[in-house]
């Protein structure tokens, strides 16, 4: 397992020389959602680090409307890319434009959703052979992992070390606070009372607002486990702290220590995590949230209570349209708390409050019984 | 002279909000099942309903489409190919789906039509090629998109394409917000979004020593309306617009649906919004719940008068939703289903499916039982004396009480 790290400055790349990376990715600032290097930089960047060998990555992953695409291209044309080994893209859109425009390998992002092998298998089908790696969500479990890993049989890359990021929007969120200019790099922190974590980090750029998790992302004590089940990349992004901490990093993930990783977390400005490594579970307070009324219906399905009147009588409209409800039938009620009740009726009337026989697809009045609330749900 | 204007598609959270916004005008809707979609919370439909609801709309000559637009997860799309026979079954127009996983199993099983959703931000051409080349029928753009790009998106890769024109916002790209996924355990992108971007934040500058720490919502976006914009919509040959609200209520799916069907209707007979009636149709839209409104990127790219900074609670509404009818008899009454009580006198409105509100006689109102009463409860049925026009379904709106206060 290969490690793969973001660089900003000559030191930089000098500084993952010297941790045995070999690859590195190169942030521009018209294409990297947080890149920095302006065209001459860039070139100045690509030239150095073909000089210390190594191989580079051109990351294009801000996302484009029509508009910004062609913005894009044109702006592509200003580059020097003679040099680079890789596109890194995230809009299918810029996949589809280095795909047709250039013969590099392509790494496509695949974080944003993408928690399926079928989802994974139509990207690898559609960029083919010149697919370099996908980079997959780091909401996926080990086991998954494991699985796409095999199954694929394409080399794989995940977030191993860095911010996580939650949000991303084209809107400048932060400048209507400070009254600066939209497109200047704005740092900040937000915390809201309505929410358990406090502190996301915040960055404004010209290409929109970002909002990153209270903790960053580590896997360094599970990198045992990573080499087992062939994962072939591990991103470290150290963008949003201090590359002064890539040796640290770069040694716990080839040799792993427990008690110099106590010493490099006390030490790292920021909480880690492991996310969802060990499982994802993100679905399963979905039941608590669904409308339980709606769980059992079926054929049996008559209708809806609509009124109720103490001691009076009970209101109900009848959905089910091959179904006559008629005196001394037995009805069996779910109530608003998700208990039964079974009653049978004893007398009927319609909406004008006339006795009648029977009544189908429509208001009835029936007698009352306790412990039934309007909405409860009514089957036979 | 009959001019082209773009399908009005509605939400239809459940079976009852289906009818009414396909009643009220909308040409097709979108709704959920029990699964699959983005809205976990919403009631949805079972599959009775779902039934139900394409023969309702298919009479109608109109259309329903569901939503799959969830990012699924493996274990999820083992679910799913009984999901999809069974629509196919029923005969809906469409899936929306956003996952290619969803893509690849909705074709192995099915010939159903396939829209993207939203949720997977499609916002340029190249990407519209890829998503053509995986049998994609139409796109639902990024709500990034402007109109002038969704026209040259569609002209350049042949497909349909669908905008939102009204509605709740997103605030991040869609499909790229996952606050809720680490916060609060609840995956956003299978419908457990906790709508954190809602919340008030203080917000600390760290490069900006001298800017105090600011409370405020910068997150939240203020709602869409596109209304005045339609002539744009259909100029650029936009196939279709989209209401957001499968979690709103009746009122709301009904009243929107009716504005903007009226707004098609005038374009469609005379080629142009010069209408005094644009006023109206702008007023009415200030009569249900909702933030302040903008036209979002439309036209321009969302800017800083796009965000919503104030307080949920701060929602604008001239009228709230008072009933609906259960029952109309012609020359008896109006068996109506309370929402918000109301009291005799009290100004009513009923909005009939085509046509303008009209004055609802609250003089007299009776309970089920014909007893005269003075005051009504929510979930109590109640009779008024019959007024032409009225029909099982409509809305009865009420001037609110804070907007009789401004009079």
């Amino acid at each position: 397992m290969q490690l793969i790290i973001y660089c900003e400055t000559r030191k930089d790349l000098e500084k993952a020389l010297d941790c045995s990376i070999s690859e590195v990715i190169l942030g521009h600032k018209a294409f990297s959602r947080f890149g920095r290097l302006g065209n001459e930089e860039f070139s100045q960047m690509s030239q150095y680090a073909k000089e210390l060998g190594l191989r580079i990555i051109f990351e294009w992953d801000i996302l484009m409307t029509e508009k910004d695409f062609l913005r894009a291209v044109q702006a592509l044309k200003h580059i020097d890319i003679s040099l680079i080994d890789c596109w890194r893209v995230q809009d299918p859109g810029a996949l589809e434009y280095v795909m047709n425009h250039f013969a590099h390998p392509v790494q496509y992002i695949c974080e944003t959703g993408n928690h399926n092998l079928s989802a994974l298998q139509m990207w690898k089908e559609l960029v083919g052979k010149r697919l370099d790696r996908l980079i997959l969500s780091v909401e996926l479990p080990k086991a998954k992992l494991k699985e796409y890993r095999e199954k694929l049989n394409i080399p794989l890359e995940i977030l191993g070390f860095g911010p996580i990021l939650l949000f991303y929007t084209p809107r400048s969120l932060l400048t209507p606070l400070i009254d600066k200019k939209s497109d200047e790099f704005i740092e900040a922190v937000g915390t809201s009372e309505e929410s358990p974590h406090k502190g996301f980090p915040l960055i404004q750029n010209s290409h929109g607002t970002f909002m990153f998790h209270i903790k960053e992302q580590c896997l360094l004590d599970l990198c045992h486990e990573l080499r087992l089940i062939k994962l072939d990349y591990l991103r470290i992004d150290l963008r949003q702290s201090s590359m002064s901490y890539l040796s640290s990093i770069a040694q716990l993930s080839l040799n792993f220590n427990e008690r110099k990783f106590e010493e490099f977390k006390c030490e790292y400005p920021k909480s880690v995590m492991k996310g969802y490594f060990r499982v994802n579970k993100s679905d399963v307070l979905f039941p608590k949230l669904k409308n339980y009324r709606l769980r059992a219906r079926d054929n049996s399905y008559v209708g809806e209570v609509i009124e109720v009147q103490k001691d009076k009588h009970l209101v109900i409209s009848i959905k089910n349209k091959n179904f006559s409800l008629k005196n001394g039938d037995t009805l069996i009620i779910h109530n608003t708390e998700g208990k039964s009740k079974t009653l049978t009726v004893k007398s009927l009337k319609n909406s004008r409050y006339q006795e009648v026989e029977k009544i189908e697809n429509a208001v009835a009045v029936i007698n009352f019984s306790g412990g039934i609330q309007p909405r409860s749900q009514i089957f036979i | 002279m009959t001019n082209k204007t773009p399908e009005l598609l509605a939400p239809a959270g459940s079976l009852e909000k289906l009818k009414v916004s396909l009643l009220y005008g909308a040409d097709a809707v979108y709704c959920g099942g029990q699964k699959f979609g983005l809205r976990a919370a919403a009631d949805n439909l079972t599959y009775d309903e779902l039934r139900e609801g394409v023969e309702f709309a298919h009479q109608l000559d109109k259309k329903v489409y569901v939503v799959l637009n969830s990012f699924l997860h493996d274990s999820d799309l083992e679910q799913l190919p009984e999901f999809i026979s069974f629509l196919e079954e029923i005969q809906i127009d469409a899936v929306i789906v956003s996952d290619p996983g969803v893509i690849k199993t909705v074709k192995e099983n099915s010939q159903i039509d396939i829209h993207l959703s939203t949720q997977a931000s499609c916002l340029n051409t190249h990407a519209a090629k890829i998503w053509k080349s995986w049998g994609v029928k139409r796109l639902i753009l990024g709500r990034e998109v402007s109109i002038e790009e969704a026209g040259a998106i569609k002209k350049s890769s042949g497909l349909e394409v669908e905008l939102f024109i009204h509605g709740s916002m997103c605030m991040a790209y869609s499909g790229n917000c996952v606050i809720s996924n680490y916060t609060q355990g609840r995956d956003s992108n299978r419908g457990g979004c906790a709508h954190s971007c809602r919340f008030e934040y203080s917000v600390d500058f760290k490069n900006w020593e001298s800017v105090e720490t600011r409370k405020a919502y910068f997150m939240s976006s203020k709602d869409l309306n596109g209304i005045a914009l339609l002539e744009e919509f259909a100029r650029h040959g936009i196939d279709s617009v989209k209401i957001e609200g499968r979690m709103k209520s009746s009122l709301y799916a009904g009243s929107v649906s009716k504005v903007y069907r009226e707004a098609l209707d005038y374009y469609k007979e005379k080629g142009h919004f010069y209408s005094e009636q644009m006023k109206d149709w702008e007023a009415e839209m200030n009569k249900f719940s909702h933030r302040a409104y903008t036209e979002a990127s439309l036209v321009e790219k969302a800017g800083e008068d796009s965000i919503f900074d104030e307080r949920q609670s701060a929602l604008s509404q001239d009228y709230v939703s008072a009933a609906e009818v259960v029952e109309a008899i012609e020359g008896e009454h109006i068996l109506l289903q309370v929402r918000k009580a109301f009291v005799p006198g009290d100004e009513l409105e009923l909005l009939p499916f085509r046509g303008p509100a009209v004055k609802l006689n609250s003089e007299k109102i009776l309970d089920i039982s014909n007893q005269e009463i003075e005051k009504t409860r929510p979930t109590t049925l109640v009779k008024v004396p019959y007024t032409k026009g009225a029909q099982e379904l409509n809305i009865v709106r009420k001037k609110s009480y804070a907007a009789n206060n401004l009079l």
